[in-house]
């Protein structure tokens, strides 16, 4: 059974599965980048590496909420690069039971588009984020 | 192929290289030198080489010609032959064909290419031989054609000059006879491998059977193979490492004695002294080989072998001795060249390498950080003083590390100019010119990468130079300059950048000529021509399409090369420049960085980025004051030195804001040949960077070209100099900017400033700076209006009091009193002023010239006065004022 890490964002529950994370770190200062993906929040220097950092709510259409302690980077690898994503708080590391397709009226704020699937954890609902839908790499360049 | 060819392939392609190298170097050397000795020798030997490795690689056409080229240069330096520009042309032609092997060998193509006409070529200029020194041969009586073996002893005529010329250097020379294993797998190339073992301990200078002949396998089984090697290595290592090798039966070595008489002996040659010397040794030593008394096998050691030797050479003339006294080894060992010890490896692991050295700069550069902070913090912690020790120590280990590794990517620019000699030479006999062609700083050093990329540039600009620039040599005479036209190409270090020049004097490039050109082609209009200067015109050669030729010829004039050009010095982030003087000449500069990973960068404040901007665009730094910037049909430009340049603000390209509205500084930046000014907050530092490429996942990002991690663990951007210089348009963009009407407010432009209540001006162009008035050294003087002199970075300046000057009462020196430094008839002044007020635009239409006598001063020193409101501001010809005073002469 995968293992997924529960992240989260506005309130709002997501996860991603831990085969496709590298590493989670806390924030670090991120220095902005004027480049054309208007959900990109900048690069920051991972050991020596620059790695890009996206925001989620900005990514859903969402606020920026205001950074409490428990935010965190998630550094996810994808092609060849690493990305980072920024998210509210880590939660935990959870298996689901059951994945259920993504309903059409999901309460969630992120469009379905970037989910693929609904897992069911105790009596609470997370989406499952598609890495590369969110990220921006399937063919909506 | 088989197997040993593609496994030797890559070392005979290095060896083709660079005995090629060679063979052009040394053509050319006697094409210009004549007959020399040495450079025949070379090249003979060059020759020899690649016959006998294109024969142990099987490439037969290839062996054809070199050998051809060798007996033609035997007979060169026998001066059987004498050299002409046929022969030298034919020489070229076998050098350019070997060169079409070699790129078709480089591209796996094994098959041969015909040589054509090549031979019967080389054969018409052998044969041509009796002619050229009929009177010769008699006197000489040397054997008929070298390369012919001499029937008796096995030895070819060419072998036997070069044992001979060994043995007077003093080089031992040993033969080596080595019996491969009865039924040995390919033969031949057992045989070459021992050629090739040899080579490594020595110069391999004879053979028997004769290389021709290496194809008979059989002849090759059936008896031992003879090599003779000229070597400074004792016998034992020479046998030992050829008993290396499998399938060798047996080898023995034996030192070759010296001649009794070198030269002529009685009425022969040296050569056939030597001839019947060897005969008869070899003789016994393939006799001791039949009925082996050493009863040798390949495991046998082989310093028995020359001990054994002796019995089966007892009853031969002792022509051979078995061993060599260990001193006389020693010595020419000694006397040897010392050969450069060099280990091939693979690019990539150099790359990493650099790429870890890098990582430990950026660490470093935190380290000082911390430590200078700490530092502040606890001046007197004992352990932060042990803490700064062992970081400087470490500073030093990085820089030399660093240091070391761009080293082992840098290589001598030789490389790449070595190929220019022949090019150029091959360029001027086409267009029928004559060109004098000198090289300097060959030893220069650069990235390999750089060296590369750069070639291709050069070429066309060499091109250039030989086909337009330099004209032909009546041309010249006509016009009273020497015929053969001077060609330069120049390498050097100029800090952290290479520059290579090539400047010839020929005739120049023509501004009308470009004008017409581009005008024709419809690049600009004729009025927007109109407006550019000499210097705009000529940048216009860069424009793709563009080819002054008037007609296209085989070199050059396609008009693409200048474009070309640009687009590859860019591209390595160089600078371009070009300086002629019509029927002078004209020298292009072009500017490289030293490397491409590792950049000196000047470190700027854009807003809320730091930007690098590698120095090798940077040309200078100004403070920029709403006084230099100007607004011309909706753009913005600065005025530098009466130059125009377009000022480029990137604040909202890269979604930031300017620090302050204002006060900022401008960066001349340039790429190519164009130079626009960018407007920063701050100038921050000038530091070392290494080049890190921004995500892929980022896509475009405007203005940057990568990115690099600071000491403080922050990130900058590097600008992308071409891009922004590339939007930026420049000056030469003739709609934007209406040159006119910017020359006439420039030179329009007055400081003002107070001598009492009285306002005067100066033209802003005679002023170099203003400063606080600094402490004055006193000198000896007469003229009451010399206030003394201070030290302004280094040089000496006198300061005046302009009041006294005018005649008026001296200034007493208060707080708002300034210096302003003119640069007044070739040397500077400091002028004593009581304060300067402001800069602003003073029309010279709006300046009257009353003649009538204002204030108290002597109308001749008096421009104008300019009225603003109520306020009367003189201005004053500062020239005639400080000529009268005796400071400078106007």
């Amino acid at each position: 059974m995968k293992n997924y890490i529960v992240l989260g964002l506005n309130g709002e529950k997501y996860a991603l599965s831990i085969s496709e994370i590298q590493e989670i770190i806390k924030v670090q200062p991120i220095t902005e980048v004027p480049c054309d993906k208007p959900f990109v929040k900048g690069v920051i220097n991972l050991r020596g590496r620059i790695v890009p950092v996206i925001g989620l709510s900005a990514r859903f259409g969402a606020e920026e909420a205001e950074q409490g302690p428990s935010a965190r980077i998630v550094i996810v690898s994808s092609e060849a690069d690493d990305i980072g994503i920024g998210v509210d708080s880590v939660d935990q590391v959870a298996s689901f039971d059951e994945i259920l397709p993504p309903a059409a009226d999901n309460s969630a704020v992120a469009s379905r588009d970037y989910l693929a699937g609904i897992g069911k954890l105790g009596d609470r609902l997370v989406s499952i984020l598609d890495l590369k839908a969110v990220l921006g790499l399937r063919g909506e360049l | 192929m088989d197997h040993f060819a593609s496994t030797y392939l890559s070392v005979f392609l290095d060896e083709l290289e660079e005995q090629l190298l060679t063979l052009d170097h040394s053509i050319l050397e006697l094409e210009s030198g004549g007959n020399q000795h040495d450079t025949i020798q070379k090249i003979f030997r060059a020759a020899h080489t690649l016959k006998g490795s294109s024969a142990a690689m099987g490439f037969h056409q290839m062996k054809e010609v070199t050998h051809r080229v060798e007996s033609v240069f035997d007979l060169l330096r026998q001066e059987r032959l004498s050299l002409s520009s046929t022969l030298i042309n034919t020489l070229f032609d076998c050098i350019d064909y070997l060169k079409v092997q070699r790129e078709a060998l480089r591209q796996g193509r094994a098959e041969e290419q015909p040589h054509g006409t090549l031979l019967i070529a080389l054969n018409d200029c052998l044969s041509g031989r009796p002619a050229a020194t009929a009177g010769k041969e008699e006197t000489d009586g040397l054997p008929e054609m070298n390369g012919c073996e001499d029937a008796e002893s096995g030895w070819a005529q060419t072998e036997l000059e070069e044992m001979a010329r060994k043995r007077e250097e003093g080089v031992p020379l040993y033969l080596v006879s080595v019996t491969l294993t009865a039924g040995a797998d390919m033969p031949t190339v057992r045989a070459m491998l021992v050629h090739r073992t040899l080579s490594e301990t020595g110069e391999v200078i004879a053979l028997k059977p004769s290389l021709a002949d290496w194809e008979n396998e059989e002849l090759l089984l059936s008896g031992p193979i003879s090599y003779v090697i000229a070597s400074g290595h004792s016998p034992e290592t020479i046998g030992s490492n050829v008993l290396q090798l499998s399938q060798i039966n047996d080898v023995n070595v034996q030192l070759i004695e010296s001649f009794p008489q070198p030269g002529r002996v009685g009425g022969r040659t040296k050569a056939e002294a030597l001839l019947d010397e060897l005969a008869a040794p070899v003789a016994a030593s393939v006799a001791a080989f039949d009925a082996p008394p050493v009863a040798a096998s390949a495991s046998a050691p082989v310093a028995s072998a020359p001990s054994a030797a002796p019995d089966a050479l007892a009853s031969a003339p002792s022509a051979l001795l078995a061993s060599a006294p260990a001193g006389k080894l020693e010595a020419s060992a000694e006397g040897k060249a010392s050969i450069q010890q060099t280990v091939r490896v693979d690019v990539k692991r150099l790359e990493h390498l650099l790429n870890l050295v890098g990582e430990l700069i950026i660490d470093n550069t935190r380290l000082q950080e911390v430590r200078r902070k700490l530092g502040e913090r606890a001046k007197q912690d004992q352990d932060v003083a042990t803490l700064g020790e062992v970081t400087d120590h470490l500073n030093r280990v990085i820089a030399e590390l660093q240091e070391g590794m761009m080293k082992t990517r840098m290589l001598p620019i030789e490389q790449l100019f070595n190929r220019f000699p022949r090019l150029v030479r091959d360029l001027s006999q086409q267009a029928g010119k004559e060109i004098q062609f000198t090289i300097e700083g060959k030893e220069t050093e650069l990235d390999r990468t750089l060296i590369e990329e750069i070639g291709d540039p050069l070429i066309h600009i060499l091109r250039n130079a030989a086909d337009h620039g330099i004209e032909s040599p009546d041309e010249r005479e006509k016009l009273g300059k020497p015929r053969k036209g001077q060609l330069l190409l120049q390498a050097s270090h100029q800090e952290n950048a290479i520059v290579i020049r090539v400047k010839d004097d020929g005739r120049g490039i023509d501004p009308e000529k470009v004008k017409r050109k581009a005008v024709h082609k419809g690049f600009i209009t004729e009025q927007e021509a109109a407006r550019l200067s000499d210097k705009e015109l000529i940048a216009l050669i860069f424009h793709s399409g563009m080819s002054t030729a008037e007609q296209v010829t085989e070199l050059s004039g396609r008009g693409v090369g200048m474009d070309i050009v640009r687009t590859q010095i860019e591209k390595l982030n160089g600078l371009i420049d070009i300086d002629t003087t019509l029927g002078q000449g004209t020298e292009i500069t072009i500017k490289l960085p030293l490397t491409l990973a590792i950049t000196r960068s000047l470190l700027v404040e854009l807003g809320k980025h730091t930007v690098a901007i590698p120095l090798v665009h940077v040309l200078e730094t100004f403070q920029l004051s709403s006084a230099n910037i100007q607004s011309v049909h909706g753009k913005e430009i600065c005025t530098v030195r009466g130059d125009i340049f377009p000022l480029v603000r990137l604040h909202g390209k890269l979604r930031t804001e300017p620090a302050r509205a204002g006060k900022g500084y401008a960066v001349m930046i340039g790429a190519a040949e164009r130079r626009v000014c960018l407007y920063v907050d701050r100038l921050v530092a000038n530091q070392e960077i290494v080049m890190k490429p921004l995500s892929a996942y980022l896509g475009q990002v405007p203005y940057v070209s990568g990115s690099s991690i600071l000491g403080n663990g922050s990130i900058a951007y590097i600008l992308d100099v071409n891009a922004v210089v590339r939007d930026a348009g420049t000056v030469t963009d003739p709609g934007r900017v209406g040159r006119q009407a910017v020359k006439s407010v420039h030179t329009e432009k007055r400081v003002t400033f107070m001598l009492g209540e009285q306002h005067y001006a100066l033209d802003i162009g005679q002023v170099k700076e203003i400063i606080r008035v600094p402490a004055l050294s006193q000198v000896a003087s007469t003229a009451p209006e010399m206030l003394g002199m201070f030290n302004l970075r280094g040089s000496l300046l006198p300061v005046v009091d302009l009041a006294q000057c005018l005649g008026l009462p001296p200034l007493p020196i208060g707080e708002e009193s300034r210096v302003i430094v003119m640069r007044e008839g070739g040397s500077d002044i400091g002028v004593l002023v009581d304060s300067v007020t402001e800069v602003f635009n003073m029309p010279d239409s709006e300046v009257e010239t009353t003649p009538a006598a204002i204030a108290s001063v002597a109308s001749e020193f008096i421009r104008g006065i300019h009225k603003r409101g109520d306020e009367l501001t003189v201005l004053l010809r500062t020239d005639k004022l400080l000529a009268a005073s005796g400071f400078c002469t106007a």
